[in-house]
């Protein structure tokens, strides 16, 4: 029957463009229009094709619904799925800098830094647990690594003559300390610049819906 | 400024007022959804569609600022009823006098020409 494949098809291009959202706001969304379809033709004195089209045109277009339901997900007050703000605000750039260098603050800076990270709702778990483990007290810590004393293994032999000498912060191999230092310099760095890029793709796609 | 200028600033200001419009077409009684969406598709000043209003309804559940109920129908399938919470009358308080203000202020600065 011509008026169920109107709807259904209306429908499905509908499905197609709520796609981006959440899935139980998906399917709400889906079953309320289609609760709305259908309930407006059975109240129609006379149902029929003009009936069915002038339904559909009131309703508007999918497209527009789902940038619709995009924006109110994304604003929603307190409460709400997400921050407004992304990682360049403000609260963005202090969780941030607190995470790289908040440990030179006594090393309570570090930390106010994590409980920011895990207290707002700007960033997802993956950002979380990049931002607290990598580096446990960001660059306080490579620099402590760096400027404290080496400890050395060294081999006498019987003349009292030091023959062999082999010094490191974490291992007596060379390559491998360096290695390790390296690492722990650009660990904290690469993390901060690894979660400000995915949030900010985040927020990309929800500031270029909110001002059409 | 240019056209599209405007265009944008009207498209927030409509979205940032809509949800009160809403509020308000429910503030002596709870009101049929259909017809809800329907009274504020026809309302060509708001520029909204009837889908695009469910969204909205959608969140204004979950803030708790309305309720929904289904009843019976003898001409159908059961209808939605929507609902203000006591939240949504706050709510609702609240903007009216906030809109208040601003309009006059707007008015009277729009008037100046």
């Amino acid at each position: 029957m011509e008026n169920v494949e109107l709807f259904e098809d209306y429908l499905r291009r509908l499905e197609a463009a709520v796609r981006p959202l959440p899935p139980a706001h998906r399917q709400e969304l889906v079953a309320e229009i289609r609760d709305h379809l259908y309930t407006s033709l059975a109240e129609e004195e006379q149902p029929g094709p003009a009936e069915i089209r002038n339904i559909l045109e009131r309703v508007g277009d999918p497209q527009e619904i789902a940038e619709a339901a995009l924006i109110t997900t994304h604003t929603g007050r307190p409460g709400g799925e997400m921050e407004e703000e992304g990682p360049d605000s403000d609260s963005g750039i202090l969780t941030l800098s607190l995470l790289l260098f908040g440990g030179f603050l006594c090393g309570i800076g570090w930390l106010v830094g994590v409980a920011l990270l895990w207290s707002s709702r700007r960033w997802t778990v993956t950002e979380r647990v990049l931002g607290t483990a990598l580096v446990p007290g960001g660059l306080l810590t490579p620099f402590l690594a760096t400027v404290l004393p080496v400890s050395c293994t060294t081999v006498i032999d019987t003349g009292g003559v030091i023959t062999e000498e082999n010094c490191g912060r974490f291992t007596y191999i060379p390559w491998l300390d360096v290695v390790a230092i390296t690492a722990l310099w650009v660990a904290p760095i690469l993390a901060a610049f690894l979660i400000f890029w995915r949030a900010r793709r985040r927020y990309g796609n929800f500031t270029q819906a909110s001002v059409s | 400024m240019e056209p599209g200028g405007t265009g944008k600033a009207l498209s927030q200001l409509r979205r940032g007022v809509l949800e009160f419009c809403v509020l308000a077409l429910l503030r002596d009684g709870e009101g049929y959804g259909v017809e809800l969406v329907r009274k504020l598709g026809a309302i060509e000043a708001l520029a909204t569609s009837e889908g695009t209003i469910y969204p909205l309804l959608s969140r204004l559940r979950r803030q708790g600022l309305v309720t929904t109920v289904w009843r019976e129908s003898p001409s159908g399938p059961p209808r939605r009823y929507y609902d203000l919470t006591p939240a949504g009358h706050r709510a609702l308080g609240c903007f009216s006098q906030e809109w208040a203000d601003f309009r006059t202020a707007v008015d009277l600065l729009m008037g100046e020409d």
